[in-house]
């Protein structure tokens, strides 16, 4: 290799191990609820992207919160609900308390109709703790138990006022 | 510096939110129909000796069986109601706070924190510090527990993860049917069936454990095994005891001490030995380094205290797996296939749904999560034979339960599954295996289920696994065995039972109180 083209590869090198991680390791940040097979990701912990991470593997996601305040963030398709409140940090009082095991309802989240038909329809173990949730809604789950896709993209989710009992109150 | 601010102001308005919850739910007590809130004073008392206290409750002197402690409980519900507060032995126990009431478990369980506190298994700890092992996921509590759980949550708690070992715990039911029609006697009977199926726990457990196949109906069994089946069961036996024993060997060794150590010390250096060939120890081993890279990079500080826990507590995961993983396996198998074959009508129809499954070849983990029928017989058998009378917590903040007022740090013990899990009143026709009732909620709308559900039914049963962050991390794998066990044994057999009624006996985990002896027609 000449001695130019060896800066530029070096150049490039430098830049390229910049870019953040896709893959597993980003996923540790939060309860890791990707959907791949287990020992195939733990094999590439490190998995590098060759190209940019495109717009096209993201959609954009609006949350509102307890108080009501919007939140609007993009998120990647394949994660959770939960994923997406983790990965932007944003802060939802006892939101996902168990850490997406189905252990509790704190992550009870509505969505609109039209979204909400899109879904898969849950599995067992989640239509028992939400069960057990506050205010069920017709179009209620478990934010760490639903993944997003592409028509998904610009829904709203909404997190129920209380999760107290509303009897109490 | 800003950074530190916001991480205070962060934590602080946690803090706040948690006040402003435990402020309103008192308000609303306060606000409902019941009365002023009552002090911890007056939550009422068994009848207590002057320095005996209650202790002779527990003896046979008052005809105490150590399998009837929920029977125990019962009754003092029966005589104080939804709570009473009961000190063993004044001076050597501490005050305990017990609570049946479905409402009190609906507050307990909307107001866990991210570190729920239980009390450690007190004879394990010290017996585990005197082996030298660490004391367990079981025992630890706060931060360190916290960091351990994220991992072993990971593993055992995902779907993706628990799914990738269906295909294996399916065929080490097909093997069990297999043994087992090699070993029908002349009455369609399989000699010691209890410990068949402790055998097909053991079997189970290994493959999520150890991801080996032990070979427990091969044949070629290695010596060991044998030691450590007759051994858990030892091992079970003594902690019952050592759980309602009043607490002499924090004192001096007692025998019953003794014999617990020597049989830990057994199973864990055998599990040691085992551990080598673990692809899943090396997949916890790789997770626990990432987390506490992780750890590192945020809070440096943090990771030497929790650095030289969490690799020995690693290694003591897989000794609690393979110990938590049988005994308990195997007696909710027992009560299952029992409820089945005295509920014939029910098998019927379980087994449809089973063969509809089968033919359409959709038999893989995901699947299995949707047979309703199937998931619904699991959770009117968990009503009907609680593997446990409930979970134990020790308070983060004050709480008003059942009108008194519960300081933090009280030890509570949540025992709702022994008061009601045949009770009336949220049960209909409570004495019946009734899979319909968990199966209503497409007859109702989503609002009405829900309204049934958390004034009914939903809280009164805590089921055999716990509830909330530290509910048992086993219990995925532990439904999947028991299912395909029933996927293949149903498939191949009808179960039916001709000996005395079994009822559930309590000895740390609840067991059959007659062997369980089925009978196997090849259909």
């Amino acid at each position: 290799m000449s001695h130019r083209s060896f800066s530029v590869f070096r150049k490039i090198f430098s830049e390229f191990s910049k870019l953040p991680l896709r893959g597993v390791a980003i996923k540790q940040q939060t309860a890791y609820t990707h959907k791949s097979e287990l020992l195939a990701s733990l094999q590439q912990v490190k998995t590098f992207h060759t190209t940019p991470i495109v717009a096209k593997d993201k959609i954009t996601i609006n949350l509102i919160d307890r108080k009501g305040e919007k939140h609007t963030t993009s998120a990647n398709i394949d994660d959770t609900i939960l994923d997406v409140v983790l990965d932007n940090e944003l802060n939802f009082e006892s939101f996902g308390v168990c850490e997406g095991t189905v252990s509790c309802s704190t992550c009870h989240v509505i969505f609109e109709d039209g979204v909400y038909s899109l879904l898969e329809e849950p599995l067992m173990d989640e239509m028992d703790m939400l069960d057990l949730a506050c205010g069920l809604t017709e179009t209620s789950r478990l934010g760490c138990q639903v993944y997003l896709t592409k028509e998904m993209d610009n829904c709203t989710v909404t997190l129920p006022r209380e999760i107290t009992d509303a009897r109490d109150v | 510096m800003l950074s530190c601010l916001q991480k205070a102001s962060r934590r602080r308005s946690f803090d706040y939110f948690k006040v402003i919850c435990i402020v309103r739910l008192q308000h609303a007590q306060v606000q409902s129909k019941e009365t002023a809130v009552k002090d911890f004073s007056e939550i009422p008392q068994p009848k207590s000796l002057p320095i005996l206290g209650t202790f002779l409750d527990y003896t046979k002197f008052r005809g105490f069986n150590v399998a009837n402690l929920s029977n125990l409980f019962k009754a003092r519900f029966d005589e104080l109601g939804p709570i009473y507060k009961e000190t063993i032995i004044p001076g050597l126990s501490e005050p305990t706070v017990h609570c049946f009431s479905p409402q009190d478990n609906e507050k307990l369980f909307r107001l866990e924190s991210r570190l729920a506190n239980r009390d450690p298994i007190e004879f394990l700890k010290v017996v585990r510090e005197r082996i030298g092992v660490p004391s367990g996921l079981v025992n630890i509590q706060g931060e360190e527990w916290y960091q351990l759980r994220r991992i072993v949550n990971e593993h055992f708690l995902t779907n993706s993860s628990v799914w990738s070992y269906s295909k294996d715990i399916h065929e080490v039911s097909e093997d069990f049917v297999d043994y087992i029609s090699r070993s029908l006697d002349s009455n369609n009977e399989v000699p010691n069936f209890a410990l068949a199926l402790n055998k097909w726990a053991l079997e189970g457990a290994g493959v999520f454990s150890l991801d080996t196949r032990f070979g427990m109906f091969t044949g070629e069994v290695e010596e060991h095994l044998q030691e450590i089946v007759d051994n858990s069961n030892l091992m079970f036996q003594l902690m019952a005891e050592l759980t309602v024993a009043p607490p002499f060997w924090k004192y001096f060794e007692t025998k019953q001490i003794r014999i617990l150590i020597f049989v830990l010390d057994l199973l864990s250096r055998y599990y040691a030995l085992k551990q080598c060939q673990a692809a899943q120890v090396a997949a916890i081993k790789k997770q626990r380094d990432i987390l506490l890279k992780r750890i590192k990079e945020k809070d440096p500080e943090k990771l030497t205290k929790l650095e030289k826990l969490m690799t020995k507590e690693v290694d003591i995961l897989v000794s609690d797996m393979l110990g938590g993983g049988v005994d308990t396996t195997s007696n909710a198998a027992a009560f299952m296939l029992y409820i089945m074959a005295v509920n014939p009508d029910k098998q019927e129809i379980l087994r449809e749904e089973i063969k509809t499954a089968l033919q359409s070849g959709k038999v893989d983990g995901k699947s299995l999560q949707r047979m309703k029928y199937l998931h619904a017989c699991a959770l009117e058998a968990q009503r009907m034979f609680p593997l446990t009378p409930g979970t134990s917590r020790r308070l983060p903040v004050d709480v008003v339960l059942s009108g008194y007022n519960v300081p933090a740090g009280t030890r509570l013990l949540l025992l709702s599954n022994v008061a009601h899990h045949k009770n009336p009143e949220y049960f209909d026709q409570p004495e019946s295996f009734l899979p319909e009732r968990w199966l209503e909620r497409k007859h109702k709308s989503k609002q009405e289920w829900s309204n049934f559900m958390s004034t009914r039914s939903g809280f009164a049963m805590i089921g055999s696994f716990g509830m909330g962050a530290r509910a048992c991390p086993g219990r995925k794998f532990a439904m999947q065995e028991v299912h395909y066990l029933l996927i293949s044994l149903l498939s191949r057999y009808k179960v039916e039972y001709h000996h005395k009624p079994i009822k559930p006996h309590f000895r740390l985990v609840t067991v059959p109180s007659e062997e369980p002896q089925f009978t196997f027609i090849p259909l």
